[in-house]
């Protein structure tokens, strides 16, 4: 397991050495070497003659300029129902190296990434249309990296809730794999944060996301969050098919229900494993031994691979029974799915993506 | 670097020495036969003498100097190069002369490839090289080339005759011996165009990693068994059916429901000309009715036949399949 990520090389971006931030990263990795370099762009095509593979790139720190933006829709597509969440891109790429990580596939840039310019982005927040709206906004640093694996690098978080405590209806949740919660402890985030873990049956954690915390001090990490007054959600994301997923997941929904009160739970995601085609060949390399693409797999209205919808209504049928056992309120939803599988999976079905995150922003009790 | 064209005692060149050699097509010389039998050598080869052993070796020219051979020659014309010229500007200058005439094979490409990381650094043979025979200069494709230069002799004589494409020999190099063999051992059985070998290939490996078996055990599996066996079948039909078989163990629950809509559809009866296609892999709901006609009559029949199958509620059995 990871504990605190230490880069291996900081590779710093000349135009942003000067950023507040990037001063305290250096200071916290004194002993790291830097290399400096003038784009990030040519690095990335440089990067195709290195030797070191994506792992070892995986392994850099890159502290650069975004200059994109800030914020930007969930990347879901018109096929599937999406929650619609609002990414907030402080970085990309993650150090956590889960066989199945859709971004090996996804992005171009296979360093570990943090953007530094604070200021574009305070300046994108202070003006976004979106917080001018009554309309709720659920943000989230998830998307393209974990939330909290270089939280000791970044101290992102206190510094984003002052931010949020000043907007009506914003709240910011943070996804991880990681127990790295201390950041969090004895913080005043006034019901702005909530804190979700990814979770899976103990035998993928241990075979697929070999840097991630053990299953079991994710849970613990979460049960002593809600002690702190944080309400936590579960993301069963990737749900992965495997000869025994029954007993493996049922002992996870067990350890849930034997440490977290369901009160706390804001809400649990179900996401059958997907990926883009691409991912397959990329992830084998990195990891020789997984076995988990070699399920019935067939390619999805959205272009990406997913597991034959039977497979998936089982997997998320027998799952939403044993998290209703737990509790019978506790609130489900599908990630990326279609209507259908909704139904006869879940009973239910959201008519849009609209009213799906409808719901979502409900389960917001100011 | 210099050379001198100069007649040479055939004898004295060692056709056995290989060192400089790239091609892979060196049978197949009957051609080449003829031309230099009616209009003699019209290029020469290059030769280089190796002062220790004391004879030529061929640097660029084998299949005309095993045509001259078969011809019967005693002495050929041919450049000889300087003596004081370094190896690896030898082997550059057979190499710029394939390349400059002819598309080099996957085999070829390879071969040439761990020759040139012989005499060169790899970075220097992935930037200046690589980029020289078409290829993308990155670690990855220098990668490939050298697991399919270390292939077994019989699987890179595949590769070289046709037999299995480049892009499967690559993958095929990262299984273990026992699985290469066999599935060397399945090709010599049945025949499968590139496209099919791949699909073939990538059932096998997913196979294998799923249930955790060889690729011997799986074409030990009895329907496997059977259709080798057929002997009424050519070796095109055993290898779609062999493919579809494949098909059937990688994706079961996909192929139990395929052969439900099928035989679901067969109950509807629909008219010729008209086709009901479920959504591709039953992902989603939209189904496609595609019907084929001549004239407004026929699209009227059609249609009114079809009208008749969905308000008697015969479609919704074939719907349901989704």
């Amino acid at each position: 397991m990871l504990i605190h990520f230490v880069p291996e090389r900081v590779i710093l971006e000349e135009s942003v050495k000067h950023e507040p931030l990037t001063r305290q990263i250096l200071s916290r990795c004194k002993t790291i070497p830097v290399d400096y370099i003038s784009s990030v762009k040519t690095l990335i095509h440089e990067f195709r003659h290195w030797k070191e593979s994506e792992a070892a790139a995986s392994r850099m720190l890159l502290l650069a300029r975004n200059k994109g933006r800030f914020l930007e829709p969930c990347p879901g597509t018109k096929k599937y129902l999406c929650c619609g969440y609002t990414i907030l891109n402080t970085g990309t790429g993650c150090p956590l190296q889960c066989s199945y990580c859709v971004l090996q596939a996804y992005l171009n840039n296979p360093f570990i990434t943090l953007y530094v310019n604070l200021e574009d982005m305070w300046h994108e927040l202070e003006t976004s249309p979106n917080f001018k709206s009554q309309n709720i906004v659920r943000l989230g640093t998830g998307e393209y990296m974990d939330s909290l694996a270089l939280e000791h690098l970044t101290n992102f978080v206190p510094v984003i809730v002052g931010f949020l405590k000043s907007q009506n209806r914003a709240i910011l949740e943070l996804k991880t794999k990681t127990a790295a919660i201390e950041p969090l402890l004895g913080l005043n985030h006034g019901g702005r944060i909530i804190v979700s873990w990814s979770l899976n049956a103990e035998e993928v954690a241990r075979t697929e996301e070999q840097a991630s915390a053990s299953v079991l001090e994710r849970i613990k990490a979460a049960q002593r969050l809600v002690q702190e007054g944080y309400r936590v959600g579960f993301h069963f994301d990737p749900l992965i098919y495997y000869r025994g997923w029954e007993q493996g997941y049922l002992h996870v929904v067990e350890l849930i229900a034997e440490h977290i009160p369901a009160a706390s739970i804001v809400w649990v995601s179900l996401g059958a494993l997907r990926f883009m085609p691409t991912l397959k060949g990329i992830s084998k390399k990195r990891f020789s031994t997984t076995k988990i693409f070699a399920e019935e797999f067939v390619l999805g209205l959205d272009g990406k691979m997913r597991y034959f919808q039977p497979l998936r209504i089982d997997l998320y049928a027998r799952m939403a029974d044993w998290l209703r056992q737990f509790s019978p309120d506790i609130f489900i939803y599908l990630c990326m799915e279609n209507p259908i599988v909704w139904k006869r999976s879940l009973g239910i079905a959201p008519a849009s993506s609209a009213e799906l995150k409808k719901m979502l922003d409900e389960r917001i009790n100011w | 670097m210099d050379y001198m064209l100069k007649t040479i005692e055939i004898s004295s060149i060692c056709v056995k020495e290989k060192k400089f050699l790239i091609s892979t097509d060196t049978h197949n010389n009957n051609l080449l036969e003829k031309s230099i039998k009616r209009i003699g050598l019209l290029n020469p080869p290059y030769l280089y003498f190796d002062a220790i052993k004391q004879y030529y070796s061929i640097v660029c020219g084998y299949r005309r100097i095993a045509a001259c051979i078969a011809c019967g020659w005693k002495k050929i014309s041919a450049y000889v190069i300087a003596a004081d010229t370094k190896e690896p500007e030898i082997f550059l200058l057979g190499l710029y002369d394939n390349l400059a005439h002819r598309i080099l094979n996957p085999l070829e490409l390879a071969h040439a490839t761990t020759k040139l990381l012989t005499y060169f650094s790899e970075e220097t043979v992935i930037r200046d090289y690589l980029p020289l025979m078409g290829l993308p200069p990155t670690h990855k494709t220098l990668e490939h080339l050298r697991a399919l230069a270390g292939l077994e002799a019989e699987i890179q004589n595949a590769v070289a005759n046709g037999t299995l494409a480049g892009a499967i020999a690559v993958k095929l190099a990262q299984r273990d011996i026992a699985d290469q063999r066999a599935f060397m051992a399945l090709l010599a059985q049945v025949h499968l165009s590139t496209g099919k070998q791949e699909e073939v290939f990538s059932y096998c490996s997913d196979i294998s990693v799923r249930d955790n078996v060889s690729y011997q055990e799986i074409f030990n599996a009895p329907p496997i068994r059977e259709i080798l066996n057929q002997g009424k079948l050519n070796r095109t039909q055993k290898g779609d059916q062999l493919r579809s078989c494949l098909r059937k163990m990688r994706f079961p629950q996909l192929t139990q429901r395929e052969n439900i809509f099928a035989q679901k559809l067969k109950k509807l009866r629909l008219p010729s000309g008209v086709q009901l296609a479920a959504p591709p892999f039953f992902e989603g709901r939209t189904f496609c009715l595609r019907v084929e006609f001549q004239d407004t009559q026929e699209l009227e029949d059609k249609a009114t036949h079809v009208l008749r199958l969905i308000k008697n509620n015969s479609f919704n059995d074939v719907l349901e399949v989704c």
